[in-house]
């Protein structure tokens, strides 16, 4: 009976799912399945580490990030010594941050939103998740590619004229059979290449494949990235809207 | 009244709350050591101030947490015997309990070097839901703007100080409600060295992507103190504003009570190139009597003493030269005074945890002695120190 039921389970779900991944998926739906599989479907809960690389020099910060859609984000640092303990809050359009220090909360101008983050090669908008790759660009497949012995389709994204995106237009690689991002390149309004992004070290996480590296290298600065590690990451763990607040801004640990 | 022993009690609750498991308690802080030469009128002083900050925090449960923190110093240099009442001045504690420990080995002015000691966070807070309660010695922090905080009336500090961002403690008893996710009811109450209790009451709340505080209470049991303040945006650049009315409860009917506001903008632009602008106005400032820069340059303020003159500008810009050397310069400006201040500054990250930090302050301005003459005042102050963080 157990087994019957699962096998049913199966069947439903595999019914669910496996139209989706046949060949007539569109362009924005290939980006959209790839971010929700990355991001979570309603929430993520990580614990990652950034490193900063530069021709000299090496700094690590690690942090823990909640998120839930793109409305709600909130970000703890727990490494290095001097940076831990500060959080900051994303709710909607809205950010704040913790100083545990000066026991100060800042709500940050939106100004803040397109600087380096904790000065990495990552933006505030990139690690809270201001712009959206689904709803604030155009999506076009412009060919297939191989990228680390995965097949990939290559999608063009252009932005939205009226999108609040500081790219222009992005190139998308995403595997074919997982949906992950293995490498993106991020072109300025200008056309201009500034950054890749690559995906790397496949791992399941909370029984999702994902990639748990990902690197960040800037196009005209030589010798220079910033690397991301995923050490831990929860998807879709019940994580309410009250959660991103400025109480827990100052409790979470 | 001795207060150590409340403490001491505190700490042992504390400890042994804490020591259950490892997970429980985390320990940081620093250690620095700055080298600090300063040129006033006619003289030379020098001194070094071996610092230690230990940050103890402790979560023995879900809802209830605690923090035990010290800032020891090491200091020598010849400021000790040139300024006068200088080891007094560290053997103080402005707050009811006494925690603080100064051996100078009775020498006083003569000492060579000074060891002070001073607890200056021993609180413990309950959670209940939206409900905190937080008792002891803890830092109240309701200011909106960066230099000057009309709103936060309890623990009021030089700008100046550079090497004591925790700064003091107040001895309080705290009650916040989060009433939403953006938004809190508080209920502060403090009492200081001298017995003097401020109470006051805060609600702060979001509305049309700004953050409004409003607050009312009893400062010292000398003034109504009642305020507002805000931050917010307009455009990309951030806007902020305090403003703080007191009255005299004594000669309530016979004052209108004195406002002091301050108004800032900051904006940072896309290459992380940051300015930072900020206005103070001041009606206690008309009251001063003021014929030196060094009187109010250094340690706790009185709230009211924010403003040394009616009207003061503030500016800054700074920028990371890399991303290891950050380079800022502020300056303000005292009208009254035909006054000014610089203060470059450098912070150079020599790794993860590893700091060096240049920082320059020099004033300028003119004041006028009892007899009417005017005499500019030039001050010099440099700052070099190395700080280790753990």
């Amino acid at each position: 009976m157990k087994t019957r039921t699962k096998l049913l389970t199966m069947f439903l779900l595999s019914g669910i799912t496996f139209p989706v991944l046949g060949q007539d998926l569109s362009p924005k739906e290939i980006v959209h399945k790839a971010d929700e599989k990355f991001n979570g479907e309603k929430t993520s809960t990580s614990i990652m580490a950034m490193t900063i690389v530069r021709p000299t020099w090496e700094r690590t910060i690690e942090f823990k990030n909640w998120t839930s859609g793109r409305e709600y984000a909130l970000t703890l640092i727990t490494a290095p010594a001097k940076d831990k303990g500060q959080s900051f809050l994303k709710r909607q359009n809205e950010m704040w941050s913790w100083n545990p220090t000066i026991s100060r909360l800042i709500k940050l101008p939106p100004s803040m939103m397109s600087q380096g983050w904790m000065g990495s090669d990552y933006t505030n908008d990139d690690i809270l998740k201001e712009s959206s790759v689904v709803n604030d660009y155009t999506h076009q497949i412009v060919g297939e590619e191989e990228v680390d012995g995965r097949m990939c389709y290559k999608i063009k994204l252009v932005a939205k004229e009226d999108a609040a995106v500081i790219w222009g237009h992005q190139i998308r690689w995403i595997d074919k059979k997982d949906f992950l991002f293995l490498k993106s390149e991020l072109y300025d309004e200008d056309g201009y290449l500034v950054r890749t992004e690559t995906g790397s070290e496949i791992k399941t996480m909370d029984g999702r494949l994902i990639p748990t590296r990902i690197e960040m290298i800037p196009a005209e600065e030589e010798g220079q990235m910033t690397i991301i590690e995923i050490k831990e990451n929860h998807f879709n763990a019940p994580i309410k809207e009250s959660f991103f607040s400025q109480q827990n801004m100052k409790r979470i640990r | 009244m001795n207060r150590r022993p409340i403490c001491i009690l505190f700490f042992i609750l504390l400890i042994s709350a804490g020591a259950r498991g490892q997970e429980k308690i985390s320990l940081n802080g620093y250690i620095s050591d700055m080298q600090t030469a300063y040129h006033v009128p006619n003289q030379w002083l020098w001194e070094n101030s071996l610092q230690n900050r230990f940050k103890l925090m402790i979560y023995p449960t879900d809802w209830l947490s605690g923090s035990l923190q010290f800032r020891s110093r090491i200091i020598s240099g010849n400021t000790i015997a040139k300024i006068p009442g200088y080891t007094e001045g560290l053997a103080g504690d402005p707050g009811w309990m006494d925690l603080t420990w100064m051996y100078d080995g009775n020498l006083g002015d003569n000492a060579g070097y000074v060891l002070a000691s001073t607890m200056d966070r021993l609180w413990l807070q309950a959670s209940f839901g939206n409900l905190e309660i937080k008792a002891g010695r803890q830092r109240i922090n309701w200011g909106q703007t960066f230099v000057w905080n009309p709103n936060d009336i309890f623990n009021s500090y030089s700008y100046f100080e550079v090497d004591y961002p925790e700064r003091p403690g107040s001895d309080a008893l705290r009650l916040s409600y989060y009433t939403g996710n953006a938004s809190s009811i508080e209920l502060a109450t403090k009492i200081d060295s001298a017995n003097r209790v401020t109470a006051a009451g805060y609600f702060r709340f979001n509305t049309l992507a700004f953050d409004i505080q409003l607050l009312g209470g009893i400062y010292q049991e000398e003034d109504l103190v009642l305020g507002a303040g805000w931050s917010g945006n307009i455009g990309s650049s951030a806007f902020r504003g305090e403003m703080s009315y007191f009255r005299d409860l004594k000669q309530f009917k016979d004052t209108t009570g004195y406002l002091m506001s301050s108004v800032g903008f900051d904006y940072t632009f896309s290459n992380s190139l940051m300015i930072q602008i900020e206005g103070l106005y001041s009606a206690f400032a008309k009251d001063l009597d003021i014929y030196s820069f060094l009187q109010f340059y250094s340690g706790s303020l009185d709230v009211k003493n924010l403003g040394f003159t009616e009207w003061s500008f503030f500016g800054n810009i700074s920028y990371p030269l890399t991303p290891l050397i950050n380079g800022g310069f502020a300056t303000i400006w005292y009208p009254r005074w035909k006054g000014v201040y610089l203060g470059p500054s450098f912070d150079l990250s020599i790794n993860s945890n590893f700091d060096l930090s240049l920082i320059l302050q020099y004033f300028s301005a003119e004041f006028e002695d009892p007899s009417g003459h005017k005499n500019r005042e030039k001050n010099t102050f440099g700052f070099l120190r190395l700080k280790w963080s753990f």
